[in-house]
């Protein structure tokens, strides 16, 4: 009786501190990762435009692993989100600068590939100054992995359905910069603010998601591509059904990940990337000549 | 009510693009721009949409200048058609045009009866439910047309409607579709400034015609007062001839090329 009582307590932890915080933030960051690639691909008016591809994701991770390596003393995951929201920060605005100098779509996508290089770089040179315990933290995020959900991510990942409602409030906006700066600015629209503001809400929900989570790749990308089409561009439809679809599918893709090699665990980071990979090649292949390459 | 350029000039990177303009044009009328490439139509246009800032002159709308009007307000009043609005988003034709609204909060039901108006008159009803991407050049050209129109359908007497070479792609039966909302727009008091290339065109339907070379006004006026040999010569270098045609009262010309 005993034995049992026990196994039914460990099966409640398990349930209640263990599997819900870890459904809550797959859906919580994945819902994130998919509104902010809608969001990105509307502001950079390229539908292949994706936090992690443009290196966004990268750079708030080379921040966080920066926060832990360098400042070991500190802790907290207030450090670390604000770390992650400062390098995405810095990065999406270095995309952009860049590629708006470039002056082409292609431009841009080349600087998020640079910027991206550089990032992981970083990180790279990050995981040999640390200790062995660092580096298996600097590991988790070029890798991305819901293995660390617990109730206090969950309640810092909140952060994200806030994002999301701010994002979905620029949704007109979002469909006027899909014209052209030019042709938005004459719809009424102050170009440079919006601007500021999309990369700031972006950065700020990819940031929170790399600092729980690490990097998850093509979320971003896929989702928002499936939603167009299948049910619609306009990003009052794009981004709340982004985030649906987004969440559900880091929640199933996370469940793979933790079944599907049992008892080990594959970072979900690797599933999303190994998927992810094959499918934007397809989209490239699909879109010839469509890409403004 | 009109608009009234006094003495703007433009440059940019050291390059002079337009300078010394002087025009007045009156409301509900169509004035067309026309001039050699890189005469400064376009240039001439964006400052009257406001987004250029002129570097000497300033510009009077309805006795606002325009720079002071904020950019929201300008929405509602002025719309600008330009050459280049590249879309690669798979919207539908009909979303593309309702984003002519977005200046607008009008509620969503006078917006859709809006978008039904103006695809009813442009005739786009068989392109509102396709895929914006998949349409062709001048197909996309007739949903931005219909677009710029939503913007300022609701309130023409105060609408100056900017169209940079509006029919570039499109077919002469969509021309003149083109042509007949356009004066029925007029008719509703709108004001109209496009840039052509076709002088003929021009002279068919302009009230007043612009001819534009190097940064400068060359001529402006009525059709018969500006179109003829001497000034296209010197703004084209193209010698014409004027031709007569049966029931077209306004001068058309015809390049004379040795063939």
């Amino acid at each position: 009786m005993a034995l049992t009582g026990s196994a039914s307590e460990v099966q409640r932890i398990i349930v209640t501190d263990i599997r819900f915080p870890r459904t809550l933030l797959a859906i919580l960051v994945g819902s994130g990762i998919a509104a902010c690639g809608a969001s990105i691909q509307g502001l950079f008016r390229n539908p292949l435009a994706d936090p992690a591809l443009i290196g966004v994701s990268s750079g708030a991770a080379l921040f966080a692993a920066g926060y832990l390596v360098l400042g070991a003393n500190l802790s907290g995951q207030i450090g670390l989100t604000t770390s992650a929201f400062i390098g995405g920060l810095l990065t999406t605005w270095l995309v952009l600068e860049v590629g708006r100098r470039g002056g082409t779509i292609s431009a841009l996508l080349l600087a998020g590939v640079a910027i991206n290089a550089l990032a992981i770089a970083g990180i790279g040179l990050l995981s040999y100054l640390s200790t062995d315990v660092q580096l298996r933290s600097v590991a988790f995020w070029a890798l991305g992995s819901l293995n660390g959900a617990d109730w206090q991510s969950v309640l810092t990942a909140l952060v994200i359905p806030a994002v999301i409602l701010l994002l979905f409030r620029e949704r007109h906006n979002l469909n006027a910069i899909t014209l052209g700066d030019r042709e938005a600015s004459y719809l009424g629209i102050t170009v440079p603010k919006l601007r500021i503001r999309i990369v700031v809400l972006t950065a700020l929900a990819v940031a929170v998601g790399v600092s729980l989570t690490g990097v998850i790749a093509f979320i971003g990308l896929i989702v928002p591509h499936l939603i167009r089409l299948t049910i619609g561009s306009t990003h009052q439809v794009v981004i709340p059904a982004s985030a649906l679809l987004g969440g559900l599918l880091l929640l199933i893709a996370d469940t793979f990940s933790r079944t599907l090699f049992s008892p080990a665990e594959l970072p979900v980071g690797i599933l999303t990337a190994l998927i992810g990979g094959p499918f934007f090649i397809l989209m490239i292949i699909r879109q010839k000549g469509k890409l403004g390459i | 009510m009109s608009l009234c350029l006094d003495n703007v000039g433009y440059a940019t990177g050291g390059t002079r693009l337009i300078k010394d303009i002087n025009l007045e044009i009156d409301n509900a009328s169509i004035t067309v721009l026309i001039g050699p490439n890189g005469a400064g139509k376009t240039t001439l246009l964006r400052t009257v949409s406001g987004e250029l800032v002129p570097d000497s002159g300033n510009i009077l709308l309805d006795s606002d200048n325009i720079a002071d009007i904020e950019l929201e307000q300008r929405a509602k009043r002025i719309a600008f058609l330009t050459q280049q609005s590249v879309l690669d988003f798979p919207f539908k034709g009909h979303e593309v045009i309702q984003m002519g609204r977005i200046p607008h909060l009008t509620g969503r039901e006078h917006n859709h009866e809006v978008v039904r108006a103006v695809t009813d008159a442009c005739q786009l009803q068989d392109l509102s439910e396709r895929t914006f991407t998949t349409l062709s050049g001048g197909e996309q050209q007739r949903i931005q047309i219909g677009r710029i129109l939503c913007q300022v359908w609701d309130q023409m007497e105060a609408a100056w409607i900017l169209f940079d070479e509006p029919t570039s792609a499109l077919d002469l039966a969509h021309q003149l579709v083109f042509f007949k909302v356009v004066k029925s727009l007029v008719q509703r008091g709108a004001s109209i400034i496009l840039v052509l290339h076709d002088i003929n065109l021009a002279a068919r339907f302009a009230d007043n015609i612009v001819l534009m070379s190097d940064g400068r006004i060359l001529a402006s006026g009525p059709p018969s007062a500006v179109i003829n040999s001497d000034n296209i010569q010197e703004a084209f270098s193209v010698e014409i001839d004027l031709i007569k045609s049966e029931g077209i009262e306004r001068p058309m010309i015809q390049a004379r090329v040795p063939l």
